[in-house]
């Protein structure tokens, strides 16, 4: 059997991966596996990897990109601040940039939600996009997940004056807006 | 200073540790697999800058170019780096004091923030993540979409951008290979189980990852509580393995028991796997209430791990070792620091 990953030596190294109960069999060869790692502490951050190729296996395999298929204006899409393509996106099963979200969003969203179960974000939000209520999981104090007020109007202050030297007006009442609210809550609290 | 790794936690007969992973971006620059060397020093500065700013006394800094490979090496086996950090030419970390959590800058995402605690305290986990990230949300602008959540690299992190996981020790199960199944089950609910140390065939230390793998459609807490109900069952079946195997065959549970006392006590050389095997019998047999220790009855496991890791053995010494000074050194460090039964 030749390794999987260089397709020349004799894979001499293999391994099995049980990932959401289905086994992946890996064969590899010395070399190959040398650079490959599958021991624990090194491995922190490793799982995507075997995702995103299961993701790719699913996006190829939805034909857009079949060889026969070069027509396909999917194809032709690229993000213009990264210059990722379509192709590009695919193969790697990673984004480029946070820009190619609202490129190559529309054409996945299908596939997320095969993935994922969903292609909703419900979860918790940056400052910027309004407060995120109880978050944290049952058995935390209340008191310490409620977000320094202080902290937040100093971040909407420093975003409130960018967008006035912006002359984005629009966004500048809504900050002021937020402030306000926010200013009012901590008010009715005493 | 005390480590993470030195505290005790829930239910440590059977969770090693938890841990809690956060991925976020800047919305100010490209991906890491598309930003040019020039932008991801500037990036990574800025992060680490604002961080020495108002934080000068409690993190260590660490930039990946100016590292050796045993450094690295060794901070990779402690868990505090991952290994695609390693490989960012650009990338850097901060770390607590208390090596309980890491700020990864430029490994996949821009910003990965991680935080260990021992045995099962992933509330814990989630808190001290979750302030750091608000700490960095108030000073940068995160890369964020109203549907999709927080932009990530990997689509299969885009939404919360976070993973829960948790690690096992699961003799009695994996001896009456019963993890095949488990993990069918486990796929249903969106959550993955995998062996850390080697494969099915031939894996060592009885070690297994739980990892949640949904990052849409449910909240933070919610994907941590169907991660906690799921590791309580899985707790409970093991135990109750445990005392099935020990009522079934009480001699041999004991003298496994007092075989890997004998060996790691008296072993002039170990092997990574030998001594890993070993350690798992150990703790089998302490959780078993075979083997009594002092020091309250509490060995801390993750440290042991991380101690007899060979990056870490070599870092202790201050020099590269061979693989057999490597098992000497490893054997020497286990006589020395596993506990006296009483």
């Amino acid at each position: 059997m030749l390794c999987e990953k260089c397709g020349k030596n004799t894979a001499t190294f293999h391994y099995t991966e049980v990932l959401n109960g289905v086994k992946n069999e890996h064969h590899l060869c010395g070399e190959c596996a040398a650079n490959t790692d599958v021991s624990y502490y090194s491995s922190i951050f490793e799982n995507d990897v075997n995702l995103t190729k299961l993701l790719s296996g699913i996006l190829g395999g939805r034909g857009v990109l079949a060889d026969s298929e070069k027509e396909d204006p999917a194809r032709q899409v690229q993000c213009p601040r990264c210059h990722t393509t379509y192709g590009e996106f695919v193969a790697n099963s990673s984004f480029g940039c946070p820009d190619c979200y609202e490129v190559f969003g529309p054409l996945i969203t299908d596939t997320i939600k095969k993935l994922q179960g969903s292609d909703k974000h419900i979860g918790k939000k940056p400052m910027l996009y309004g407060r995120t209520e109880h978050i944290a999981p049952d058995g935390i104090q209340e008191e310490a997940q409620e977000p320094d007020t202080r902290r937040e109007i100093d971040f909407l202050s420093k975003k409130l004056k960018e967008a006035v030297a912006e002359e984005d007006f629009g966004e500048a009442a809504r900050l002021r807006d937020m402030i306000a609210q926010i200013r009012g809550k901590e008010e009715n609290n005493v | 200073m005390y480590k993470w790794y030195d505290k005790s936690g829930r239910n440590e007969d059977v969770v090693i540790s938890s841990r809690i992973r956060l991925a976020r971006n800047l919305s100010d620059y490209k991906f890491a697999s598309r930003l040019e060397e020039e932008e991801a020093v500037r990036m990574v500065n800025s992060v680490v800058a604002q961080f020495q700013k108002d934080y000068p006394e409690e993190y260590r800094y660490i930039f990946i170019n100016t590292c050796s490979e045993a450094q690295l090496g060794a901070l990779k086996e402690r868990r505090s780096i991952s290994s695609y950090l390693v490989k960012s030419r650009t990338g850097a970390a901060i770390l607590s004091k208390d090596e309980g959590m890491s700020v990864l800058l430029n490994a996949e995402d821009h910003i990965r923030i991680q935080v260990l605690e021992s045995g099962m305290n992933m509330s814990e986990c989630f808190k001290r993540a979750n302030e750091t990230d608000d700490y960095i949300d108030a000073n940068f602008d995160y890369a964020f979409d109203e549907k999709y959540g927080y932009k990530t690299t990997y689509p299969t992190n885009v939404g919360t951008g976070m993973k829960a996981d948790y690690t096992l020790h699961l003799p009695a199960l994996a001896d009456a290979k019963k993890i095949t199944q488990i993990g069918t089950e486990l796929g249903r609910f969106g959550i993955k189980i995998r062996m850390i140390y080697g494969d099915s065939e031939s894996g060592y230390g009885n070690l297994y990852q739980v990892s949640s793998q949904k990052t849409l459609g449910q909240e933070e807490r919610e994907i941590i509580k169907d991660l906690d109900d799921i590791v309580i069952q899985i707790i409970s079946q093991e135990r109750e393995q445990r005392r099935f195997r020990y009522e079934k065959d009480k001699y041999s549970a004991e003298d496994m028991a007092y075989k890997s006392y004998g060996v790691l006590k008296y072993a002039r050389k170990l092997s990574l796997k030998d001594a890993m095997s070993l350690l798992s019998e150990l703790m089998l047999g302490i959780s078993t209430g075979i083997l009594a220790v002092g020091n309250g009855g509490h060995i801390a496991f993750n440290k042991l791990l991380a101690d007899i890791q060979p990056a870490v053995l070599g870092s202790s010494v201050g020099k590269a070792l061979s693989v057999d000074e490597t098992d000497v050194l490893r054997a020497q460090y286990l006589r020395n620091n596993i506990p006296d039964i009483i």
